[in-house]
């Protein structure tokens, strides 16, 4: 008997520290601001690995290499003339060059009012992959933008990059549809352990894209 | 407008035309309006700072000769700003005030220039948020920090939203701590919260919308959905306020451009 009252006592105890550990720890998490600051710390532990002002010059080329090949993947999901595994694997390409979560939100100006819309990344290749056109033409201008790196708090190195696509869509030869689009892509430059040679590497990563409707 | 495109043709006198060329990569020439956009908040600095053209090469010498830094920050300002139009025949105040600017910021020996590092840049974020099932519009004011590293991140400063109010607190003779409670380890606390106005002991000048609207986030109340437009403002030229706004439009006066400069 006493042993169980002891052990309700530990139990209830224990519950009261548990609730007053997670308030105190919410409360923290929430505002304090020290938090924060050891947080920093925290990440800054990676500051060792600081790369140059060549060394970030180079991965600007290698950015600019990866968005050629989102470009490509974008064209061939939505280019009616391949095949369907072709498209597939595009799309499990381009899903490759982004960060898992990243987002697609289109925003466009209707009557005065921005409405805005947010898929997943695989969401809009989908989208992209069965637009019901007969023929798709995706063309991008010869205009990448890319910003200069900048170090991110988390030792990550953060760009973006900014370009423009025209869509056409088809029945039969007429042209029933046509945009220009601007997009504007986070980057990531982060040092990643890779699983083969289990060695660190800087791997670019593309984000999320906004995607502004060009006014005609 | 004809002075910017004599302007524009002088650097890029093969662009103006409204041909589409496609190049050898297949790639479609982009047009004169597509180049001269300020794409970026970047790149409004890169040309504020006349350090890169509009195909976003250094600015070299031949360019220097075309261009000189003063048309192009002028390039930078929205071309159709009412205060502007037609101010080059007529001056208005605005226009007074931007050659002013213009002419302070390229003063000889003395040019000023937007810092890569500087923490006096912030955002002005317009967002829809769900609070408590309902629609909301809220701004949030962010600024750019910098550490010692060259670290940069953003930070949320203040927030406005007319949605959530901080409690009004009058004198209420009836619901206070007294004066002695600290000596019974404040248990007058335990009775005072149950009463109905028990929020009138707490000292709610000291709490703001930005802690408000950040406790709400956290007890799930308040779900961020997105941002609807962005401005910015940097203070990093001395004695001036820039306001900088995405205009998007096909002209050759296009993207993040200044909307308003004002003397502090």
């Amino acid at each position: 008997m006493e042993k169980n009252i002891s052990k309700l006592q530990c139990k209830k105890f224990g519950n009261l520290k548990i609730t007053k550990f997670v308030i105190i720890l919410s409360f923290l998490c929430a505002f304090s601001i020290e938090n924060l600051n050891a947080q920093n710390k925290n990440l800054n532990v990676v500051e060792e690995f600081e790369l140059t002002d060549e060394e970030l010059k180079a991965f600007k080329q290698t950015t600019r290499d990866k968005i050629s090949e989102l470009e490509t993947c974008i064209k061939i999901i939505g280019d009616k003339k391949y095949s369907s595994i072709k498209k597939k694997k595009s799309i499990e390409t381009a899903l490759k060059l982004f960060i898992p979560d990243a987002k697609m939100q289109v925003s466009s100006l209707r009557n005065g009012r921005v409405s805005v819309n947010t898929f997943p990344m695989e969401t809009y290749f989908m989208r992209l992959k069965s637009l019901p056109y007969s023929k798709v033409k995706i063309s991008f201008y010869d205009l990448a933008y890319i910003s200069d790196f900048q170090k991110g708090a988390d030792g990550k190195y953060y760009a973006t990059a900014f370009i423009f696509q025209k869509f056409e869509g088809f029945y039969g030869d007429n042209l029933s549809y046509e945009d220009k689009t601007q997009k504007t892509i986070d980057i990531t430059l982060e040092l990643r352990e890779d699983p083969f040679f289990k060695k660190k590497r800087w791997v670019i990563l593309l984000g999320d894209v906004k995607v502004t409707e060009t006014k005609k | 407008m004809k002075k910017i495109l004599i302007i524009i043709s002088l650097f890029l006198p093969n662009l103006i035309s409204s041909q589409i060329i496609v190049n050898e990569n297949g790639r479609e020439e982009p047009s004169v309006e597509m180049i001269t956009q300020v794409k970026l908040l970047a790149q409004f600095i890169e040309r504020f700072n006349y350090k890169k053209t509009f195909d976003n090469k250094n600015i070299d010498s031949l360019f220097r000769g075309k261009i000189d830094r003063k048309t192009y920050i002028k390039l930078l300002f929205n071309r159709l700003d009412k205060r502007l139009i037609n101010s080059d025949s007529i001056p208005t105040d605005y226009s007074i005030l931007r050659d002013e600017f213009i002419e302070e910021v390229c003063k000889q020996k003395k040019q000023m220039y937007i810092g890569k590092y500087t923490n006096k840049l912030f955002a002005y974020a317009d967002c829809e948020v769900i609070y408590k099932g309902k629609l909301n519009k809220a701004t949030l004011i962010l600024q750019r920090k910098v550490n010692e590293k060259n670290v940069m991140f953003w930070k949320i400063i203040n927030v406005k939203a007319n949605f959530l109010e901080i409690p009004k607190v009058k004198n209420n003779k009836i619901v206070h701590i007294p004066p002695n409670s600290h000596e019974t380890n404040f248990m007058s606390l335990l009775r005072i919260f149950q009463k109905p106005k028990f929020e009138k002991v707490f000292d709610f000048e000291k709490i703001d919308i930005l802690s408000i609207f950040a406790f709400e986030i956290y007890k799930k109340n308040l779900k961020f959905k997105y941002v609807t437009k962005v401005k910015y403002e940097i203070l990093d030229i001395k004695n001036w306020i820039i306001s900088i706004e995405e205009f998007s439009r096909n002209d050759i006066n296009s993207g993040w451009l200044i909307s308003n400069v004002k003397r502090i």
